[in-house]
């Protein structure tokens, strides 16, 4: 029987867009920017790229620090758990009744959710999401429902514009991470591998990176004895493998402990293939399912040259040449495009209600926050989101959200969107520039002007009583179109 | 909206949106109403399934001998009728009528080509199969599809959010959640209209978007004519309440409604236990084995015409870690059901599990996958174009599973 490697480039080829898809108007450059490094574009922010320039929100969004998030961090603020240490969430909520124990799971969901809908700080927001993926721990797996909360707060969240070797160092201690992949119960006498494996293949060097079985069982060995006590990290010095050990053809002397660990993460964080793997899954994020291999080298340098600064490497990404030509290359994932339809339409989310009506859509579209079920994160390819129950799933979305009246807890406010239009030309334009900020082609500003107009002259104003429904329809198509689902 | 009032509309505009595809479907079925071929359903169980703790070879005395803790027990095992090496795990005696009435038989040591113990790469390479290196991007059932040439929008239906990699490429297919979902859900008093705006502008940016847009108002239209919600399990069948279940009870409609399905896809997960794996996987088989069972009692004679495989990437170590688990591996079982399955038996050529046996701790592969789906393809599908199904291979030999 012949073997061979699996390749990353036959692997990413299934799911890889066909070709550059679309033969819509390209969008501007400023909305571009925002569809790429935000979860949809707003006329807040719209306007705000157009006043200081492209450049300047980049390098704005890129220090989210000097960004003013207190509104959303007000909210927030009433998610109680968010706060807590590993030990308070498991001694509060663990042993409690089934309804309670699924509040920090719950809290953190909605902060994910209200976070990629409402912070200023979207870029870092995108980031998050991005290593919260890279990283990823099923929330719902076990002790993860507790555990997560502080992964994201004090793992991701630190580091997700910073060193990835910080990060990298900060995951494998994560205790989120240390029970999701089983390192915490990875000991000499009969090593775990799952930890290991993840590491190299997931995390750090890529499928194809250079590694093979023996250095997944070596590191394994490096890695015994880190683990948990009283729900944070803790290395048991009598669990660990005291042995040499040899990996990725670096000698680990004998008689170390916890600096084997160490040692196999600075390693890696180091390596050319880390370097070339992060560089390509920040090209597909931010610009194409599959980025061009000089490009990859291009970022990748820029990872090596800084040091693993992510800030600077995102910035080499955004400013590449490929992201400026890649519009509508990008199909967007399930929570981008709601994510997106509630920025773009100003929806209104009333509270827990409202969080329940999109956290029930996420689910239903299969992209539940911070839940994909295996260790490689949801996929970021439009040949995986791309078909009918998704494209149904998307039309019935932006149908429903705009049938709902003001009572609804997730509402579109449909006087203030159509504005002062009246006339069913005037209206698609109106809509389409508030939902889409996109040119439409003529032919579908034809067909959506003759939908509204019913038959009547289209520049004659719509009477009172069905300018409001026609207006709610026309929303739903324009969010149900093409140019509301690449990013 | 409902369904009623839903179904009336599309009714009306059935003549204008979808047609010609439903004069095709309908053709398939005219001799009898049975199709000419077996509907194909292919279960994935994404993680690595640990088929020595499933097909157990309890007769083996080394796997007691290397499985210590992890083992099943000889007393559990469910034993089988001239079977002297294996057993099954207790979980899964729904099953045992099944294998005792000639429908189930199970492969062992069976694999792909490759050294991989990568979940992500072994799943790719299983469900393209495509081991030369080449960069086909195709999934092994939709060149199966394509070959045979498009019969039906339903032709492929893979079951939720998103199609299996083996059903996915250039022929056409569906992607079905739940049957309530494909529909619009619009209260709109001007729905004809809404729904004839909403097309050609879904159409309207051209690509692959346009093209899955238009298979998805196609596909709409005929599913509300076949209202697959009317045939409830039949002949007592209950299936269990999760995804899983709900997505092989689809199925099974999607069967009896008679929209022209030859082949379907759905995943059942979590089979990763690289700890606590005794406590972890009875649940799961259970859950797996009782909807097989649901899938079967409700198809009734309609499963003669029905072929349901059951595998996942790879094996699992045949020595458990010390959390109670297994790591990654190679050789794994494989499940068969069908009315066309020459059931009631095991398939393996054994490799053994003795140190010398192992493929590098792990449970070697004997059987290539791919001479049990040929067969299958080729028996129950009446498959002629084998080489561009399975690119590169061309062992013809059969183990004599299939009947035909």
């Amino acid at each position: 029987m012949q073997a061979l490697p699996a390749r990353r480039s036959l692997l990413t080829a299934l799911f890889a867009a066909q070709a550059p898809s679309t033969s819509l108007p390209p969008p501007e450059a400023a909305v571009h920017l925002l569809g790429r490094t935000s979860f949809g574009v707003d006329e807040a922010t719209l306007a705000r790229v157009r006043t200081i320039g492209v450049a300047a929100y980049v390098e704005e969004q890129l220090h989210p620090d000097s960004l003013d998030d207190s509104p959303l961090d007000a909210v927030l603020a009433h998610l109680d758990t968010l706060g807590l240490s590993n030990a308070e969430l498991v001694q509060r909520y663990a042993a409690a009744e089934q309804g309670q124990r699924q509040v920090p799971l719950r809290e953190l969901r909605a902060a994910t959710v209200l976070r990629q809908r409402y912070s200023r700080r979207q870029l870092f927001e995108v980031m998050v999401e991005f290593w919260s993926n890279h990283f990823n721990v099923t929330h719902s797996d076990g002790r993860a429902r507790y555990y997560k909360t502080g992964d994201d707060r004090d793992v991701i969240r630190p580091h997700a514009l910073g060193r990835f070797a910080d990060l990298l160092r900060a995951s494998a201690r994560s205790p989120a991470m240390l029970v999701y992949l089983d390192n915490a119960s990875n000991v000499v006498d009969g090593p775990n591998e799952n930890y290991a494996r993840e590491l190299l293949e997931l995390h750090t060097l890529g499928v194809d990176g250079g590694y093979g079985e023996s250095d997944v069982k070596e590191v394994a060995r490096c890695f015994t004895g880190w683990g948990l006590r009283n729900h944070e990290y803790h290395f048991f010095a009598n669990r660990h493998d005291y042995g040499a050990k040899f990996v990725l053809d670096h000698r680990l002397p004998a008689n170390r402990g916890e600096e084997d660990g160490e040692a196999v993460l600075d390693l890696l964080a180091a390596h050319p293939s880390t370097a070339r793997h992060i560089a390509r899954k920040l090209l597909c994020r931010f610009v194409e399912d599959l980025p061009a291999d000089a490009t990859v080298e291009a970022v990748a340098a820029v990872f090596i040259r800084s040091g693993g600064d992510i800030r600077a490497t995102v910035a080499a990404v955004l400013h590449s040449a490929d992201f400026r030509n890649s519009a509508d290359r990008k199909f967007r994932r399930p929570a981008e495009y709601l994510t997106a339809c509630l920025r773009a339409s100003g929806a209104v989310m009333d509270g827990e209600a409202g969080l329940r009506v999109v956290a029930a859509a996420l689910t239903a579209q299969g992209q539940t926050p911070l839940n994909w079920p295996a260790p490689n994160g949801y996929p970021d390819q439009q040949g995986y989101w791309l078909n009918t129950a998704a494209l149904l799933a998307r039309w019935n979305f932006a149908l429903t959200l705009f049938q709902r009246g003001a009572a609804a807890p997730l509402h579109v406010d449909i006087a203030a969107l159509r504005g002062a239009a009246v006339t069913p030309a005037a209206l698609v334009d109106r809509l389409a520039s508030r939902l889409l900020h996109r040119p439409l082609a003529a032919a579908a500003r034809d067909l959506l002007v003759a939908y509204a107009a019913a038959g009547a002259d289209p520049a004659l104003p719509l009477a009172t009583a069905q300018l409001d429904a026609t207006a709610r329809e026309l929303g739903a198509l324009l969010l149900a179109s093409p140019y509301h689902q690449y990013r | 909206m409902a369904r009623n009032e839903s179904r009336r509309r599309f009714l009306k505009l059935a003549g204008i949106t979808a047609g010609l595809p439903l004069l095709g479907t309908r053709r398939l079925f005219a001799q009898g109403g049975a199709p000419a071929r077996d509907v194909l359903v292919v279960v994935f169980q994404r993680g690595g399934m640990d088929g020595l703790n499933i097909v157990v070879p309890a007769g083996d005395a080394a796997y007691y001998d290397r499985r210590r803790t992890v083992a099943i027990a000889e007393s559990q095992v469910l034993p089988l009728a001239g079977q002297a090496r294996f057993g099954l795990h207790p979980a899964l005696a729904p099953l045992r009528p099944l294998y005792a009435g000639g429908e189930l038989a199970l492969v062992h040591a069976v694999g792909g080509p490759t050294h991989s113990r990568s979940h992500f790469s072994c799943q790719d390479l299983l469900e393209r199969a495509v081991f030369d290196g080449s960069a086909l991007s195709s999934g092994w059932l939709n060149r199966h599809l394509a070959a045979r040439g498009v019969a039906s929008d339903f032709q492929g239906v893979g079951m939720g959010t998103a199609v299996a990699r083996s059903l996915s490429g250039p022929a056409p297919v569906l992607g079905i959640a739940t049957f309530d979902g494909f529909t619009l859900h619009t209260r709109s008093p001007r729905a004809d209209a809404l729904q004839a705006t909403l097309q050609p502008l879904t159409a309207s940016g051209g690509g692959s978007l346009a093209a899955v847009a238009q298979t998805a108002f196609s596909a709409m239209a005929e599913l509300e004519r076949a209202d697959p919600d009317q045939y409830l399990p039949a002949n007592g069948a209950t299936y269990p309440g999760t995804p899983f279940g709900r997505e092989l009870q689809q199925i099974a409609q999607l069967i009896k409604a008679g929209v022209g399905l030859e082949v379907a896809t759905v995943d059942i997960g979590g089979w990763d236990h690289h700890d606590a794996e005794l406590d972890r996987l009875a649940p799961l088989l259970e859950e797996f084995a009782s909807a097989l069972a649901a899938f079967r009692i409700d198809l009734g004679a309609a499963m003669n015409r029905v072929c349901l495989v059951g595998m996942s990437e790879f094996g699992r170590r045949v020595v458990p870690n010390a959390s109670g688990g297994t790591d990654h591996g190679k050789g794994n079982c494989l499940f068969v059901l069908g009315g066309g399955v020459a059931g009631g038996q095991i398939v393996a050529d054994w490799p053994g599990l003795g140190e010398a046996d192992l493929d590098d701790g792990d449970l070697a592969i004997t059987t290539d996958y791919r001479v049990v789906l040929r067969e299958l393809l080729r028996k129950r599908r009446g498959e002629t174009a084998l080489d561009q199904v399975f690119p590169g291979y061309g062992d013809p030999r059969e183990l004599g599973l299939f009947r035909g």
